[in-house]
């Protein structure tokens, strides 16, 4: 029985890999194209005044498709780091907070750990601190934003996207 | 009354205008040189075409030889100015250093100057001859500070010289020639001493730092495919052979793509893979540099292209990229991918890498977090699904370990060849980790069994299995006692296929009596057969940012102990069992749920039909 069992597994593994779009991820995730379009406004829109909370500058925050391992499912996600703030990691994630919730995001910190999850829709914005528990030197933050879920709609699309650059939202 | 003289701030040290990017130009010389090093040995080799015969042969065969050696003169001036170029940027890196240095006795100098400002503001008769004695101590410092900067700047303009001088010497044709004729660097002696090393990394990197620098830099240019992938050689000499090989690549397929040729289905696959090796590079800019020395300037990320073999495994690719030098680092982290990788998807194994390494700096010490897809996992593009064998049987060796069992004895290898070229101390040498995801992790699990993998640590996340009927603990892979970590999400399907016997690839690792340090890692969402990706999603997720997993990780590669877990105690494919179960329990009601409601909605549908048609007779007779 175990070993029917496995073999199903694998074939339903296999088939994973093959048809991602036939499965449902359950969340409602629009396709590749739509999603971008949707958190590329977003971030047009939260980033410059996210950036005068915090205070700092950024760097990076490229947003890309990656694949998830070759398995035909996406996230499209944004890093960057915001270095050289003027106070403490504290008081940029309060301020951080504030900016989210202004922008219509639902926050959670958690405050010994020194970070904070925010979500809008199908958007998921993640900050934290670079050297939490740390107060030596001058105070930087990891930021992402991504899909909330992967994306499995949209493949042809995912795969070729240009990177879009967020830093411009900033000029 | 007294005058007490206070030196004056130290004026702002401007920043040079050279940085270590400048090694990009050394790439793009030495690329250049390798393209006329293999366009002179081809001429030299072949001469005029086999079936030409008379004066028009010789005089082919004479043009030939000329153009031969002009090439070999612009190939030998190439090879000067990448040499006086690396050294350059070398000498760069080091003053930026020094630089850095300056500037910080700089801001501590001028608060010192201000402090004594504001005592002597505050100060009495009796506090002259101190503050005097102040003065003169901190006019001293400024002196030798200002000596300091001068220096910078005359060994800036040193190293400049030196490289224009470099380039001067070379600027003709005769010059060319000339260095081309004095030089004496015998390639093909060079080629077989490596030959007859025989892979082994210590031997290799010995041999290699006995070469002279002309040496190292002539065979990375004649020969960039073996220098940047032989184990043993140093992390800077194979980043800079394999970018010079990648360059290459892209430069002649691209080349040929935008004049319009098309490309053959194995260029466009090496294209592909080289492209993506690239973007594997740039994920540190793409992502943020992080600001390790909080001075609030971003730092650069050493970032290293370890392999880069773009047509190896029939074309999936073999590529490895450090973000991080492990050469010197304090820890490293060797990442195995699994199934459904291969060279296309560098730039996304390199994004976890990126991840972890940015976490592995965050306690102050220096890391090196290594993407490696050094090995032919089983992969499978959908486009080629009836490609049997071809891509249809690569796929079905998932079910196997073959594929685990080789690239078990070429991750031993590459984990050999850090050893080697590892600079550090032989007592503190870098504290090396290997982590194995997925299929991966039976791929690190056979090199520690089959061929004594030397890390310090091994880890094994979303295990299928722990590799071969003889690893029956944790104590079979003989790694170091206490050494062998695991970890996966209770709804990770593939860490339910753990098993003993034929079909599957070992044990379970996470299992309480494996005997591993089981950390924990977040569950994931329970998924069913019609939601896949949740499932897929639960696999992939080790390295997700604020994760349980990453940050249990993050410790095992700093080389302190993450939070530990008991381990399961329910047997791996009993969980896959208690799936199914549950699962034919769900489609049924799903089934069932659906079945009624399209009853209700047919018994309404003929409900809403037959009051129609009511209303229809009593309209027609009031």
């Amino acid at each position: 029985m175990t070993r029917i069992l496995l073999v199903v597994l694998l074939v339903a593994f296999a088939a994973a890999c093959t048809s991602p779009g036939a499965t449902d991820s359950g969340d409602d995730m629009p396709d590749a194209k739509t999603f971008k379009k949707e958190m590329d406004a977003e971030a047009a829109s939260l980033l410059p005044d996210l950036m005068t909370a915090f205070g700092g500058q950024l760097n990076g925050m490229q947003a890309t498709f990656h694949e998830r391992g070759g398995f035909g499912i996406w996230d499209y996600t944004a890093k960057g780091t915001v270095y050289a703030l003027p106070g403490t990691d504290d008081q940029a994630l309060a301020a951080g907070s504030r900016a989210l919730e202004d922008h219509g995001f639902t926050v959670e910190t958690d405050k010994e750990k020194v970070r904070l999850r925010a979500s809008k829709g199908n958007i998921s914005v993640l900050v934290d601190s670079a050297f939490p528990g740390d107060d030596k030197g001058v105070a930087s933050l990891n930021l992402s934003m991504s899909s909330a879920a992967t994306i499995s709609e949209g493949d042809d699309f995912a795969e070729s996207a240009p990177a879009e650059d967020y830093l411009d939202y900033l000029k | 009354m007294t005058v007490i003289m206070v030196p004056a701030h130290v004026a702002a040290i401007d920043e040079l205008e050279a940085t270590s990017a400048a090694t990009t130009v050394t790439s793009s010389l030495r690329s250049t040189a390798t393209s006329m090093s293999d366009v002179s040995e081809w001429m030299t080799a072949h001469g005029a075409p086999a079936d030409w015969t008379g004066d028009a042969s010789e005089a082919a065969d004479h043009a030939m030889t000329r153009m031969a050696t002009q090439t070999d003169g612009v190939r030998a001036a190439f090879t000067r100015v990448a040499v006086a170029c690396d050294t350059y940027v070398t000498r760069i890196v080091e003053l930026t250093a020094t630089r850095v240095e300056l500037v910080g006795r700089r801001n501590t100098l001028n608060g010192e100057i201000d402090a004594l400002t504001t005592k002597i503001e505050q100060s009495t008769a009796d506090d002259i001859a101190s503050l005097q004695g102040q003065a003169e101590t901190l006019q001293g410092k400024v002196d030798r500070l200002v000596d300091d900067i001068t220096k910078l700047w005359d060994d800036v303009e040193s190293a400049e010289d030196t490289l224009i001088t470099a380039f001067q010497a070379v600027d003709s044709v005769t010059e060319g020639q000339d260095a081309a004729d004095r030089d004496t660097t015998d390639i093909a002696a060079l080629r077989a001493e490596l030959t007859r090393l025989g892979g082994d990394p210590e031997a290799i990197n010995d041999w290699w730092n006995e070469l002279t620098p002309a040496e190292r830099e002539a065979l990375k240019i004649a020969d960039p495919d073996l220098i940047g992938n032989t184990n043993g050689i140093p992390t800077g000499d194979r980043d800079d052979a394999n970018r010079t090989s990648l360059e290459r690549d892209l430069d002649d397929l691209q080349a040929k793509q935008d004049a319009g040729e098309d490309l053959s289905k194995e260029e466009q696959k090496l294209l592909d893979r080289a492209k993506a090796a690239q973007e594997s590079l740039d994920v540190p800019a793409a992502e943020g540099l992080p600001d390790a020395n909080r001075d609030g300037i971003p730092d650069a990320v050493d970032v290293n292209l370890l392999v880069y073999q773009p047509g190896a495994f029939g074309g999936d690719g073999a590529v490895a990229v450090s973000y991080g030098d492990p050469d010197t680092a304090d820890n490293t982290a060797v990442i195995v991918p699994g199934i459904t990788n291969d060279g296309s998807n560098i730039a996304g194994q390199g994004k976890d890498a990126y991840t972890l390494y940015k976490e592995a700096i965050a306690n102050g010490e220096s890391a090196a977090t290594i993407a490696w897809m050094g090995y032919d996992a089983p992969s499978w593009n959908p486009e080629n699904a009836l490609d049997w064998p071809g891509d249809g049987l690569d796929m079905g060796s998932v079910i196997n370990e073959g594929k685990a069992e080789a690239g078990g004895a070429l991750l031993a290898d590459f984990v050999d060849g850090l050893r080697a070229s590892d600079q550090r101390p032989e007592s503190s040498d870098s504290n090396l980790t290997v982590i194995g995801h997925s299929y991966g992790s039976t791929t690190a699990a056979h090199a520690a069994h089959d061929h004594g993998l030397d890390a310090d640590a091994l880890t094994l996340i979303g295990s299928p299995g722990a590799g071969g009927d003889s690893v029956n603990s944790a104590s079979d892979l003989g790694m170091p006692q206490g050494k062998v970590y695991a970890g996966a999400a209770d709804n990770d399907f593939v860490s339910w296929l753990g098993r003993d016997g034929d079909l599957g690839m070992g044990k379970d690792p996470t299992q309480a009596d494996f005997g591993a340090n089981v950390f924990p890692v977040d569950p994931g969402e329970e998924f069913h057969a019609d939601s896949l990706n949740k499932g897929i999603e639960n696999h992939t997720s080790y390295f997700d940012p604020h994760s349980q997993s990453l940050s249990n990780i993050t410790d095992i590669v700093q080389g302190d102990e993450p939070d530990l877990t008991g381990g399961r105690t329910q047997d791996a494919n009993d969980m896959a069992l208690d799936w199914a179960k549950d699962e034919v329990v769900h489609q049924v009601e799903k089934e069932f749920d659906t079945t009624v409601q399209e009853a209700k909605d047919t018994y309404n549908d003929g409900k809403d039909w037959v009051e129609d048609r009511v209303d229809d007779f009593t309209d027609l007779w009031p």
